[in-house]
Order: C-alpha cells, then sequence, then structure tokens
C-alpha cells in the first residue's frame, strides 16, 4: 500500500491528482460464495452454475456490489484520516470469475464550505484484465485543512478557518512559485503551518502566516530556474477514462 | 408488464439490525480488505472508536429492501442492480442496533435495446437507537417486462 504519509490533508490534495489504483486478485467462484455469504445474498445467478447456464448465461457472475466493495478499499486506503461521505457507483459489466479487476481515481473538486469544512470529490471507475470499464461512480470525502485544523478540532477548538480567496491566493502562489523553480508545487513552499504548534503561539486564522510565507518567498527568487520563468509545470495527464462498453448480457428465460 | 406506478412512496416495515463484529470481519474478508478498522478492536479504538467500524458497502447487507419487494410482488430474478448510492453520516460500529426502513424512492422508464424496461429505486436509510440517520442507501434497478 502507497502510504508514504500517515494523514492526507486537504492542503496537500491537488486538482487531478490520481489516487494509487488498487488491482484485485482475480475473482473466482471462493470469493464470490464467500461473498454471498457475508452479504446474504444468495442470487442463484452469482452461485449456481446449471443455474446460470439455463438462463443463457455463460457462467455465474459476481455481483456490481463486489467491485463497488473494491472501490470503498481504493478511496479508503488513499484517504488516510479524511471521512468517506459518498459513494456512488454505476454498473456497467458484469464481472466474470476471473476478472481480475483494478480501481482507478481522480480529485475532481477541491471544494471549501464555510466555518472551516473542506471537501474532495472524486470520480471513481473500475476495470477488468481487457481494460473494460465494469463500474464508474463518484466519491466524496471530508478531511481536515492540515495537521494544526487537526489538532485544533481532535482538542475540542474551532475548525481551523481558510476562505476560498485565501486558498486561491495559496494555489496561485504554489505554481508560481513552482513554474520559478520548476518543482513540484507541492514542495516548493512549506506547508503553512509545520507540525502542532502550542495554541498561544498559533495565529488565529491563517491569513496571518500567508502574508509571511508569501513574503519570505518574495525575498527568494531561486536564480537558477529565471530561465524556466513562464515556462508552464508539466503535469501529469489524467488516464482517460475507458471508454463505456457494455455488453448485454443475454438473459433470456 | 410496467411496474404499477402507485408503488411508489411504498415503505417497509422497520427492520432491526444488529451490527456483529464477525458479521464486519467476514464481510471485509469476503472482498480481501485487509483494513485493521474492520477486525482489530484495539486498532479501531486507537483511532478514537468504540469498537470495530463496517467498510463502506456494508450497509447493503442490511438493507430492508428484501422484505419490500415481497409486498410488492415483484421478482428479484428479472431485476439487475444498475446502480448503488451511499451517503454516510456516522460510522457503523460493531455493537449497536440500527433500524433500517426501505421505500420505493422513484419509478421511470428507461429505453433498452429490446424495448422499454423500466427503472425502480429502493431508497433506505439506516438510523441509530437515538434516532440518528447513520446511513442512507440507494439502488436502482432495471426490472425486464415480461
Amino acid at each position: 500500500m502507497p502510504t508514504a504519509a500517515r494523514h492526507l490533508y486537504f492542503e496537500s490534495i491537488r486538482l487531478n491528482d490520481e489516487l494509487p489504483a488498487l488491482s484485485k486478485i482475480a475473482v473466482d467462484r471462493v470469493q464470490m460464495a464467500r461473498f454471498a455469504i457475508a452479504s446474504n445474498d444468495y442470487n442463484p445467478a452469482y452461485l449456481d452454475e446449471q443455474y446460470a447456464r439455463a438462463h443463457n448465461l455463460p457462467s455465474t457472475f459476481a455481483p456490481g456490489i463486489l467491485a463497488m466493495g473494491f472501490m470503498g478499499q481504493m478511496v479508503n486506503e488513499w484517504l488516510r484520516g479524511g471521512r468517506l461521505l459518498k459513494l456512488t457507483s454505476r454498473f456497467v459489466k458484469v464481472i466474470w470469475p476471473g476478472d481480475v479487476v483494478t480501481c482507478r481515481g481522480r480529485v475532481i473538486d477541491r471544494r471549501i464550505e464555510e466555518n472551516g469544512k473542506y471537501f474532495i470529490d472524486l470520480d471513481v471507475w473500475a476495470e477488468n484484465q481487457k481494460g473494460e470499464l465494469i463500474l464508474r461512480g463518484q466519491a466524496t470525502a471530508q478531511f481536515f485543512y492540515n495537521s494544526e485544523d487537526e489538532t485544533r478540532q481532535r482538542t475540542g477548538q474551532t475548525p481551523l478557518v481558510v476562505t476560498k480567496a485565501q486558498e486561491e491566493a495559496r494555489l496561485a502562489r504554489l505554481s508560481r512559485s513552482a513554474r520559478n523553480q520548476n518543482l513540484n508545487p507541492l514542495r516548493a513552499v512549506p506547508s503553512l503551518v509545520k507540525g502542532p504548534v502550542p495554541a498561544s503561539q498559533k495565529p488565529a486564522k491563517v491569513e496571518a502566516t500567508v502574508a509571511v510565507s508569501a513574503n519570505r518567498h518574495a525575498r527568494k527568487p531561486h536564480r537558477a530556474s529565471r530561465a524556466l520563468k513562464g515556462k508552464r509545470m508539466s503535469r501529469v495527464k489524467p488516464a482517460k477514462m475507458s471508454k463505456q462498453v457494455t455488453r448485454k448480457v443475454s438473459r433470456k428465460r | 408488464m410496467q411496474i404499477d406506478r402507485s408503488l411508489l412512496g411504498r415503505e417497509s416495515e422497520v427492520v432491526t439490525r444488529e451490527i456483529e463484529k464477525g458479521a464486519i470481519r467476514q464481510f471485509a474478508e469476503a472482498l480481501g480488505d485487509p483494513n485493521p478498522l474492520y477486525r482489530d478492536e484495539t486498532a479501531a479504538k486507537a483511532a478514537g472508536y468504540r469498537s470495530v467500524i463496517a467498510p463502506p458497502t456494508f450497509s447493503s447487507t442490511l438493507s430492508a429492501t428484501e422484505s419490500l419487494l415481497r409486498t410488492l410482488n415483484l421478482n428479484p430474478r428479472a431485476m439487475s442492480h444498475g446502480e448503488q448510492h451511499f451517503e454516510y453520516f456516522k460510522p457503523i460500529v460493531a455493537g449497536e442496533r440500527i433500524n433500517v426502513k426501505s421505500r420505493v424512492a422513484e419509478i421511470g422508464e428507461k429505453a433498452g435495446a429490446s424495448g422499454p424496461m423500466d427503472v425502480i429505486v429502493f431508497e433506505d436509510e439506516g438510523r441509530n437507537e437515538a434516532g440518528d440517520l447513520m446511513y442512507r442507501a440507494k439502488q436502482a434497478f432495471i426490472v425486464r417486462r415480461s
């Protein structure tokens, strides 16, 4: 599991970030049987080969909600401290025994709501070993803004309030700084607040810290990277979502 | 045959589900999800929960839709699961009792390759004993007309 950091915070999540993909071992009939028991769903189409063949199916198949469970695993492994609020799936294609399911996701929105609430929206999707889309959906999670916000909330204080305007200014500064230094924007500027700070020394609002770090960077232009000024930062191109393939499963009776 | 539109809004009885540690563990193992919060009490407590918590799709196992289907005279074998939505308000923790109610939230029609198909959406709400909303789950089924 690629969990380099113990916690993930809103301030370090970027638009179009891709979640580490989760490839599951091939779905087999034993797993299908275990899942039927665990979810108390004894639909014979998931369990009984003879039933499936009698209904013109090539074999039994796995319920879509199994792959949605894999999706939940991928999202929760990425969250690390965030809280999942919503998970949706549209089941596009049937999962057959032997299918290898890979789940993927991408950040499609960062939202700031009033009074220090920070949300991330994700596109999520899963493919089989042929690259065919088997489900697609969305997820929403709430995050702490940063470690200071987490400490405050865990000790019963009010959340850290960063306004949309402050966040936009910070992101603009990050991308300017990244262009200047040709660096990953997240490493270009240290986080607004480093580590837990005693409450008495904490700035009441982030505005103050923002101003400090802005000045510091204004004072230290990166000489070597002047040549790169104005050059766009190369961005990771998000993987295209697989073309939707809908194969009709004949289920005449 | 088209689904009877008058079924819209029909509700199930309230079904009480006891959240068992063993059931959560079995579900997580069936998914192959190694998250310790689903099986290790110590890890769950260290993370601030009273006991182990349930994976995101576990609430599908608590659904009261099946009892509703029986009263609606719909054949579950003629239905295929097209979409699933979960909204989470409070984590589901082992040891809780959750009261679940299902209702017919939408009835619609969809064009299929072999003619129109019915779409029926069930919405489940799970509440703890204090009455707090824990989750809301919507499942959309495509119903073949026979």
